[in-house]
């Protein structure tokens, strides 16, 4: 038992049937693997599910334990639903414990953020701050708070968080933790569960959606605090975010507010500026907020121009 | 420190024992006594992942009734708190088991009862993790080849009291190094949970290639014992001089 890593290798086409509840599921790919065991996409009765596996069998059954918890909130959807909880033989060999959960198709917010950077940074962080507000009403800590983590799901458009690992009650210590996210390894605070242990985490991602690589850098000499002024993308977030990383909102909700207050500002900025172009005719870069917006706009008339261009050329 | 106490050692080690007992049967002596023994091997930058010169560090672990990893020194943080709480949860999980085999007989464990009563047995597992007290002696090889590694140890053991500190039982740790000039082991820190005591403790390294991990891991041990018994030698420095270590000097 001792040295081995958790992880269980299955490849496509394998079977699995449970012992006890006897249903079987077909591997189709691996999703993503861990500390703590391996994820896999697989199929049964037509649907597809995620099943997680691993050599460990107390990390099935404390996953299985808190996604049966979470899966009694009315409302909003905190994490996968549970399909399943059972043991199988694996090539006729040795036993394994996996539970079987609801597959969430979609972007993880790390791909997200590669590909879009900042973009919806706001409404994206107002959303999980509401999930994790209603987490902690239930007195837990997600505690793995991170990008790889979050789903943006490709039906509803909604986040969602996966992988319950790190759940932990109130006053706990926290079970699982990214270092990079883990307001211990920036010693800014302890390692106990609490509320504003997650909103940390948050405010970590949101630096992220910045520059994965200058927080890499501030990271060296954990210099969370002072580096923060030189990720300008997210400056309207700054004061939010250093007191998310100093832990002054106890709550949630607290942050939530303060964060909906910027959103606000920052549209009625970006449609003023937009009102402004249009009255002119002309795009000015100076209160441009949106630069995606004035792109936008150029290129439309320059469309315009080269489709007038060829029509008289043909005339 | 008595009944609910979880007793560790975690050797931290970049190499090979190449004199003395044999680590891997003294290992299992400890564990024995309720001791699990722990093992860190730490790499080379420019080793490989799967270097044989550390395959007993594997071994050793497997004795002790323990955890082991090997690791680059940048993931020792990490690595020792991850290896010390799995650790734990072996212990517990294999007292818990006893206790199971007592109410329903022989061959029971945790994964024969059906899923849905496990979840019980886990909370009641999880429950002790958090609570119990926990001892945890870190021995820390401290030959030449070490030396640019404990920047990285020392900050890996910061991390571990963090982690030790956010839990509800107490906790306990001390530390000891391995070889020094003079002797097999020394007493760097006696027992304490005071992190702070941590930034104090500098390690003077031994020259030459020596690396006694039998007989530092079966001195070190003994000081569970010196706590355990009555605290007359408590504080007392509890440095050993090996004879046959001093002769091959
Ligand atoms: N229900 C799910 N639906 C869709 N994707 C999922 C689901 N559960 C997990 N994943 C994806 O699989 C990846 C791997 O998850 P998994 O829990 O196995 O390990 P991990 O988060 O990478 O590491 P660790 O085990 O250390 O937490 C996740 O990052 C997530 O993107």
């Amino acid at each position: 038992m001792s040295s081995i890593h958790p992880t269980v290798n299955l490849y496509k086409g394998d079977r699995l049937k449970g012992v006890w509840n006897h249903r079987s599921y077909r591997i189709e790919r691996l999703l993503g693997e861990g500390a703590r065991g391996s994820t896999y996409l697989a199929s049964w009765n037509q649907q597809t599910v995620a099943l997680k596996i691993s050599k460990d069998p107390s990390v099935v059954t404390a996953e299985s334990n808190v996604l049966r918890k979470l899966n009694k909130v009315q409302g909003v959807k905190l994490g996968p639903s549970l399909l399943d909880v059972d043991d199988t033989y694996i090539r006729q060999g040795s036993k394994y414990s996996f539970y079987v959960m609801e597959y969430v198709k979609g972007l993880t917010l790390k791909d997200w953020f590669e590909q879009h950077s900042t973009r919806k940074l706001g409404d994206h962080t107002s959303q999980l701050l509401n999930y994790l507000h209603e987490l902690h009403r239930l007195g837990y800590a997600y505690g793995d708070f991170k990008p790889d983590n979050i789903i943006i799901e490709q039906k509803t458009n909604q986040l969602r968080l996966v992988d319950v690992g790190g759940v932990t009650k109130f006053g706990r210590a926290v079970r699982e933790y990214t270092t990079i996210y883990d307001r211990g390894y920036w010693r800014l605070g302890s390692r106990k569960a609490d509320a504003t242990y997650d909103l940390f985490s948050l405010a970590i991602c949101m630096i992220q959606a910045d520059s994965n690589q200058k927080l890499k850098q501030a990271s060296k000499n954990k210099s969370i605090l002072k580096r923060l002024p030189s990720f300008q993308t997210i400056t309207p977030y700054h004061e939010v975010i250093r007191k998310a990383l100093l832990g002054s909102y106890s709550q949630a909700l607290s942050m939530k507010k303060e964060v909906d207050h910027i959103n606000r500002k920052l549209l009625t900025m970006r449609q003023k500026s937009t009102n402004h172009r249009y009255k002119k005719r002309k795009p000015t870069t100076t209160h441009a907020v949106d630069h995606t917006e004035v792109i936008g706009v150029t290129s439309v008339v320059a469309i315009h121009l080269t489709i007038l261009y060829v029509l008289i050329q043909t005339l | 420190m008595g009944k609910g106490t979880v007793r560790q050692i975690l050797l931290i080690t970049d190499g090979c024992s190449n004199q003395g007992e044999d680590p891997i049967s003294v290992s299992s002596e400890i564990a024995q006594q309720g001791i699990s023994v722990n093992v860190i091997g730490v790499l080379e930058d420019d080793q490989t992942e799967d270097p044989v010169g550390l395959s007993e560090v594997n071994d050793i672990a497997e004795a002790g009734n323990g955890v082991s990893r090997i690791v680059y020194a940048d993931d020792l943080s990490e690595t020792v708190q991850m290896v010390t709480k799995q650790a734990m949860n072996q212990t517990i999980q294999g007292y818990v088991n006893q206790e199971l085999q007592q109410i329903f007989g022989k061959e029971t464990d945790e994964e024969s009862l059906p899923p849905s009563t496990r979840g019980e047995v886990q909370e009641v597992m999880e429950e002790l993790g958090e609570t119990c007290d926990l001892q945890v002696m870190i021995l820390v090889d401290t030959s030449a080849s070490m030396q640019n590694k404990m920047s990285a140890v020392k900050e890996a053991l910061d991390d571990l009291i963090l982690s030790l500190d956010a839990r509800a039982g107490n906790h306990y740790f001390s530390i000891y190094q391995f070889p020094t000039r003079k002797q097999v082991v020394k007493e760097l820190l006696d027992w304490t949970s005071d992190g702070n005591r941590l930034a104090k403790v500098f390690p003077k390294f031994a020259v030459g290639g020596i690396t006694p991990t039998g007989i530092a891991l079966r001195e070190a041990a003994k000081a569970f014992h010196s706590d355990i018994e009555d605290d007359v030698m408590g504080g007392a420095a509890y440095d050993v001089v090996d004879s046959s270590y001093r002769q091959s000097l």
